[in-house]
């Protein structure tokens, strides 16, 4: 699968400068970071629990105003919530009295979208991420597989520049995130998907390494950055007992230790 | 019905679909059975009714403690959607409960067939709790492969549209 980001020099999407987060008046849990995201890469956070990927994640979906620093999003300063990107949540986050079809489509109607054409911008994002025949099931109907599916239904029905996923596949069992993992990277790299650029919080340093073209390494106290991989010379489909994969997650559990 | 009916056994059709992927990945396909568990992080009790349903849909042989993908579960593992799904259709309709349902809709007037007749039906042979999870199940993989679906309000299956 030939990475799309691997276009010669493309530009910022987004950039976060100097950005603090704090706890009450003292506390710094966050920062301060300095963060550039190329349009159509695909980049991973990964880092132990505290480290606040998940806070550094609400900050560029424009949910959490940082205390310090700027968040820009085409160049533009992110001043309300960020309508260029949508979110996978790993607890799904669904409205259990809308049915599969309606919750897909949920996103469309606060953008301004006719009925009929959120309809049908719906059912294309169910189909392509193989849930056609979903449509009607209530959310207590799916299992937590088909439910994750929803939800990454309804962020790209949006059709957002910016894909945010917060640990997407961390509330699954292996076989279920291991088909979701290699959906996702099929419709990143489908033409008929507009959503180009993700960014990916995990706390798997597998599932960064299989997925990314670069991997940003977070420290706890505060959340700052470590390090970062770049990993586009990684050729794709990158198999787990791959040598060149095995090695890359060895030198990542390295750079965490 | 009950007596000639085999039960579904429990999985979610996601992870029969992951496993093919694994399988498919597995240098030679084949995989010793018993140490599917490993690299996967389950039990292999756990992973039983995963194993066995991907057998009744014709997808996985079982034989001499190893596991291989047949050809149909070979051409699965390798399609993209919706082909996967008109697939795993076609294996689906080899199921009794699955293919009773179907029959059901497809002579219904009105093309709708009650819920509570396949669950009474059920019940002749299973537990209450039983008959439903059965139901789940097939409702599960059947709205996948889109060989039925459900309409909870109406407590009906229905033909999805084509």
């Amino acid at each position: 699968m030939a990475s799309p980001a691997s276009v010669a020099a493309p530009a910022a999407l987004l950039r976060l400068e100097g950005v603090e987060q704090f706890y009450g008046q003292k506390i710094r849990i966050l920062g301060p970071i300095d963060l550039e995201m190329r349009e159509a890469e695909f980049l991973s956070l990964v880092g132990p629990s505290g480290c606040g990927k998940s806070t550094l994640l609400r900050i560029v979906a424009g949910v959490l105003t940082p205390t310090v620093g700027t968040v820009r999003m085409g160049g533009r300063p992110l001043k309300d919530v960020n309508t260029r990107a949508a979110m996978v949540f790993q607890s799904f986050a669904l409205f259990p009295w809308l049915k599969v079809v309606d919750n897909v489509a949920v996103g469309l109607e606060s953008r301004g979208l006719p009925p009929r054409e959120r309809l049908k911008k719906a059912q294309k994002y169910i189909d392509l991420v193989g849930l056609s025949g979903y449509e009607r099931a209530y959310p207590r109907e799916l299992s937590r597989g088909m439910k994750q599916l929803v939800g990454l239904a309804r962020a790209l029905a949006v059709e957002p520049e910016l894909l945010c996923m917060d640990e997407p596949f961390s509330a699954l069992d292996v076989l279920t995130a291991r088909t979701m993992r290699e959906l996702v990277l099929d419709l990143w790299a489908s033409p008929v998907v507009m959503t180009k650029s993700i960014l990916l919080v995990t706390h798997s340093i597998e599932e960064a390494v299989a997925m990314s073209d670069r991997v940003v390494v977070l420290k706890a106290n505060p959340g700052r950055i470590a390090d970062e991989v770049d990993l586009r010379g990684l050729p794709r489909p990158r198999r787990p007992d791959l040598p060149q994969v095995r090695e890359t997650v060895d030198r990542m559990y390295a750079l965490l230790a | 019905m009950a007596e000639t009916l085999q039960p579904l056994p429990h999985a979610p059709i996601g992870m029969v679909l992951g496993l093919l992927e694994h399988l498919k990945d597995t240098p030679g396909g084949k995989e010793d059975l018993y140490k599917l568990g490993g690299p996967l992080g389950y039990e292999l009790d756990d992973l039983l009714p995963v194993t066995e349903a991907a057998k009744r849909l014709g997808l996985v042989r079982i034989a001499a403690g190893d596991i291989e993908l047949t050809a149909e579960g070979r051409a699965l593992a390798a399609a993209e959607e919706p082909e996967r799904k008109q697939r795993m259709g076609r294996c689906l309709r080899k199921l009794s409960l699955i293919a009773e349902i179907r029959r059901a809709v497809e002579r219904a007037a009105g093309g709708r067939a009650s819920r509570t007749l396949f669950l009474e039906r059920l019940q002749e042979g299973f537990s209450e709790a039983e008959a439903e999870r059965q139901l789940s199940t097939a409702l599960d993989w059947a709205r996948y492969g889109e060989v039925f679906d459900f309409d909870p309000d109406a407590e009906e299956f229905f033909l999805p549209p084509a």
